[in-house]
């Protein structure tokens, strides 16, 4: 496969349930498809008291979160795959 | 879960069914349930808000014996419509929610025993505590306060659940030395938040929520519920079915429901140093609310050693400076404890910044004041002190303060 070969993924966003079909490179990193995802406004990058939230970005058929510097290729996503992008909650509801 | 019970217990059941019921009767049901180790576990449940209601209550259905409850706040009118154990007459009580808490559980069951500590988990809580504990429950609000949990549960080599709510969601972490670690997993985005939040020296502003984040009670009990099914497990020794090394994430509004393993844990890391038990001193001649000097001496004496420092993970403050009127002030405070309410009487005008001067984060013989008591510069009951000689470190723990953990 060439650097330059995409497939469509599925992406689903916690928790606004969206769910977008994106075009990713294969060798795209989950650090790379998550800041290209917040960059799309998909997820807040903020709670609603500012502090920052970090995302996870899921691989449920594997249950394995897709680390920052793992490419969809390392972890042999396929064409039509879903993953989900999901915060990491801090509150515990004061 | 667990082993089949003997022939002598099933006939203890026997004898005791027809005069006298169990609280757990029903659990008893259960092959798996192991009535007298969960009669005997204590756990540790930090944070008494939404999802520590829902925890405690649990821990309290289940008959869990000694409870131990760490929470700094009060109670306020926005908290009812979550917390299941708090009414509208416990506003404006002079009572903590740790307290208040403590006793709603003893009337849901009677046989629970319980401790509480009006404090913040950063500095009051000691590792003896920590480490006496089956199992430690975090229902926190905040980066820092995990973090800590974090640290000083892989210290004494306890496992602990980890709960955080928003909106319908919800998340659950098993923690587990040499599994899973939450410092491993923090990010830079984490850091920065946590770097910003240990700047303010108030502990209401270090652990501050506005209140603009919704929690409902349905993803607190959802998810107090799995961290109390993970503690059982945990109490029961059942590591095989434990979550350990796994995260739940929860999504009421679209049911979706994920588990996943947690990232794997780094190889160099600051929370992961495990004191092995031979390298832990039990010193009972040593408490918390002795002299510093006396403290000193008797640790120059047990490790023939006359260059001893107790190492802190906080600043303890000796010198402060209102920075408008260039005023200085000795002082002796542990940083964590300098709260904004304690920094007026030094502020010229109000609202006057005040800067921190000069400070130590260790004690020694150079301390400027050798007659304070270890637990008036910041070291809690029980705890374990890290102790650096010329030649080495060393975890002695204040085993004197043994009594300290009294549950009633």
């Amino acid at each position: 496969m060439s650097n330059s070969e995409v497939m469509g993924i599925v992406v689903r966003v916690m928790p606004s349930g969206d769910e977008l079909e994106v075009e990713l490179p294969i060798y795209s990193t989950g650090k790379e498809i998550k800041e290209e995802l917040l960059a799309a406004e998909v997820a807040p990058r903020v709670d609603p008291e500012g502090n920052p939230y970090v995302y996870d970005l899921i691989f449920k058929r594997k249950n394995v979160s897709i680390g920052d510097s793992k490419t969809l290729f390392d972890l042999q996503i396929q064409e039509g795959d879903t993953l989900y992008l999901a915060p990491r909650l801090v509150p515990g509801g004061k | 879960m667990g082993d089949k019970p003997k022939k002598s217990q099933k006939l203890k059941l026997e004898n005791t069914g027809g005069q006298k019921e169990h609280w757990d009767d029903t659990f008893r049901l259960m092959s798996w349930w192991d009535a007298d180790r969960v009669k005997d576990a204590k756990v540790m449940v930090v944070g008494a808000g939404a999802l520590g209601n829902e925890v405690l209550k649990n821990l309290a259905l289940m008959n869990v014996g000694s409870i131990f409850i760490v929470d700094f706040d009060t109670i306020e009118y926005a908290n009812l419509c979550r917390s299941v154990l708090f009414r509208t007459e416990d506003i404006n009580k002079n009572r903590f929610k740790c307290e208040i808490a403590g006793d709603r559980i003893k009337d849901i069951n009677p046989n629970v025993k319980v401790q509480t500590i009006n404090g913040d988990i950063m500095i009051d809580v000691g590792l003896g505590v920590m480490r006496r504990m089956d199992v430690i429950i975090g229902c926190l609000d905040n980066r820092i306060a995990r973090l800590f949990i974090n640290r000083y549960a892989y210290k004494v080599g306890k496992v602990w659940i980890d709960g955080a709510i928003e909106n319908l969601s919800g998340q659950l972490n098993v923690y587990k030395n040499g599994k899973s670690c939450y410092e491993c997993a923090l990010t830079n985005v984490d850091w920065e938040n946590i770097r910003f939040k240990m700047g303010c020296a108030d502990i209401a502003q270090r652990n501050s929520t506005q209140g603009r984040v919704p929690t409902t009670p349905i993803s607190s009990s959802i998810i107090a519920a799995m961290q109390v099914q993970e503690a059982i497990k945990v109490i029961h020794g059942n590591e095989k079915q434990s979550m350990a090394g796994e995260q739940f994430k929860y999504d009421g509004m679209n049911n979706w429901i994920i588990q996943f393993q947690s990232e794997p844990v780094r190889e160099e890391c600051d929370s992961h140093y495990e004191i092995k038990e031979e390298e832990l001193t039990h010193a009972k001649e040593l408490r918390s609310d002795m002299k510093i000097g006396d403290c000193l001496t008797w640790l120059e004496k047990h490790f023939d050693d006359k260059e001893i420092s107790i190492q802190l993970n906080y600043k303890i403050i000796l010198e402060i400076a209102s920075m408008n009127s260039e005023i200085s002030h000795d002082i002796v405070i542990p940083e964590p404890h300098f709260s904004d309410h304690m920094q007026t009487p030094y502020q010229k005008e109000p609202g006057e910044p005040i800067g921190i001067t000069k400070y130590v984060d260790m004690i020694d013989k150079d301390f400027p004041n050798l007659e304070m008591t270890l637990k008036e510069v910041g070291i809690p009951p029980l705890h374990i002190l890290t102790v650096e000689t010329s030649e080495d470190t060393y975890f002695v723990e204040l085993t004197g303060d043994e009594s300290f953990l009294n549950f009633k």
